[in-house]
């Protein structure tokens, strides 16, 4: 006959069991809607990027055409009005130019590996600074945070590996101070983890509301009907390049004969 | 200045408005796509000359949204068989906020969805498109004839399940719908008696529309 002593939990210590799993599971929550919401971004920074390097660097052409025949306008007509359109004119080109050789025209299209995915997954589980149990902890977890999230758009399941090194590593890692103290903690934690899926959802709908969403899907259907919608997009900006050089180097002719 | 040279800056900048970075040069290959697509719908439409006067009063008649009959196509049918002894008025529940999750290719199918469940349920029914609240109006004999239809319409609607894909693309199932109705002699008082249920105040946006003004 086996006997001992099972000693029961305080109600604290049950409530703080009760806390832990319930913390547990939306950890498990928070991290698959960050992964979520990064690879949403990615993508739609990967489509951006293309875009702008099919379609962007066209508008910008088209813009400098525009410009160009606006500045000859003005030299011809010398009017205010004339000058003033002239410099909006070259102000948008120079925008479109800047605009369609910018960072974001340099993403190259995204699909993450199964590893990268699941490398993401751990680190927002174990280092998201929603997680942080004091100041100095969510300091050094969003740090650690914005470095993952950089390297799971770069691909670089390397740098991922070393971020949740580094972090267990750290003294913030470890745990206990006394029941009383890790069910404040717990709690505090359970809170701020539900504020940031709720900031998740909203941001998740405003990236699908955007309009470089909306032209994705748009990509996207066409697609399924064996379009190639930037392609269309880049044959249109191309013609009407075409037409404003046409018109510009004609007026530009007119004037010398003129001159 | 050639009117030449005009025409070529406005064809060569026609969103010159837009500048706001590479959002910018995003807004503006939406607007045009959509401008195109907008163009290419209105190729499709048949010219009202090419019509056979049948098809321009069916298209008069008709709700484009739901292919129901519209208001126009109520008011004939009142004036010309006399006023219903009832009438009804229905409206969608959450068809903003449906639209504003799944976007307005989910909300349409939706609209569709409650048209065909208020056919399988054997309603006279019209639809309102032409409104800011999206109405259905229906002519019957009794109050509980129409109850008993819009019943049957509400219990279909529910069990509808539609496919729809969430703001940041993932497919979904929607299970159905539901919606608000009110009967009344006539339909200003079925639109007071459906804005009492759906709480919208007298005097709100859209109110008055049949009948009665707000004072």
């Amino acid at each position: 006959v086996t006997t001992g002593i099972v000693r029961r939990l305080s109600p604290e210590e049950e409530e703080l069991a009760k806390k832990r799993d319930e913390l547990a599971l939306l950890q498990v929550q928070l991290a698959e809607r960050e992964l979520y919401v990064a690879n949403l971004r990615a993508e739609l920074t990967g489509f951006e990027g293309r875009y702008l390097r099919q379609v962007g660097v066209l508008y910008a052409e088209l813009d400098d055409w525009s410009a160009k025949i606006a500045e000859l306008v003005a030299e011809e007509s010398g009017t205010d009005e004339a000058r003033s359109a002239a410099t909006q004119a070259r102000a948008q080109a120079a925008e479109s130019r800047s605009a369609s050789h910018s960072e974001v025209a340099e993403s190259k299209q995204f699909a993450p590996s199964p590893e990268l995915k699941s490398l993401y997954r751990e680190v927002a589980k174990r280092v998201h600074p929603d997680l942080a149990s004091d100041d100095t902890d969510r300091t050094q977890r969003e740090r650690l945070m914005a470095q993952a999230n950089r390297a799971y758009e770069n691909g670089d399941a390397e740098a991922l590996r070393r971020i949740l090194q580094e972090y267990e590593g750290s003294p913030d890692s470890v745990r206990g101070t006394g029941v009383a103290a890790d069910l404040v903690r717990i709690l505090r934690q359970l809170k701020q983890v539900r504020n940031r899926l709720a900031q998740i959802e909203e941001e998740i709908a405003s990236l699908g509301k955007s309009d470089i969403a909306i032209l994705q899907a748009k990509a996207e259907d066409a697609g399924k009907k064996g379009r190639d919608l930037l392609a269309e997009m880049a044959a249109n900006v191309q013609g009407r390049i075409n037409v404003a050089r046409h018109n510009y180097e004609s007026e530009a002719r007119r004037l010398r004969t003129i001159l | 200045v050639t009117d030449d040279v005009k025409k070529a800056l406005v064809r060569g900048s026609p969103t010159a408005l837009v500048r706001t970075g590479s959002k910018g040069l995003t807004t503006r290959g939406l607007l045009e796509i959509e401008s195109a697509e907008r163009a290419e719908t209105s190729r499709q439409w048949k010219l009202i000359s090419e019509m056979s006067p049948e098809e321009v009063r069916k298209s008069l008649l008709t709700s484009n949204a739901t292919g129901l009959p519209n208001l126009r196509a109520f008011a004939e049918t009142e004036r010309n068989s006399g006023p219903a002894p009832v009438v009804a008025i229905s409206n969608l529940d959450g068809l903003e906020a449906f639209r504003d999750t799944f976007g307005p290719t989910a909300r349409n199918a939706l609209q569709r969805g409650k048209a065909d469940a208020l056919r399988k349920a054997g309603l006279d029914a019209y639809h309102d498109e032409d409104h800011l609240r999206d109405m259905y109006l229906f002519r019957g004999e009794s109050p509980e004839e129409l109850r008993t239809k819009l019943e049957k319409a509400r219990t279909i609607l529910r069990g509808i399940q539609f496919e729809v894909a969430d703001s940041g693309g993932a497919k979904r199932t929607a299970q159905g719908a539901d919606f608000q109705y009110a009967i009344g002699r006539d339909l200003a008082e079925a639109e007071e008696n459906l804005a009492l249920k759906k709480g919208w105040g007298w005097g709100g946006p859209g109110w008055g529309k049949y009948g009665r003004e707000a004072d």
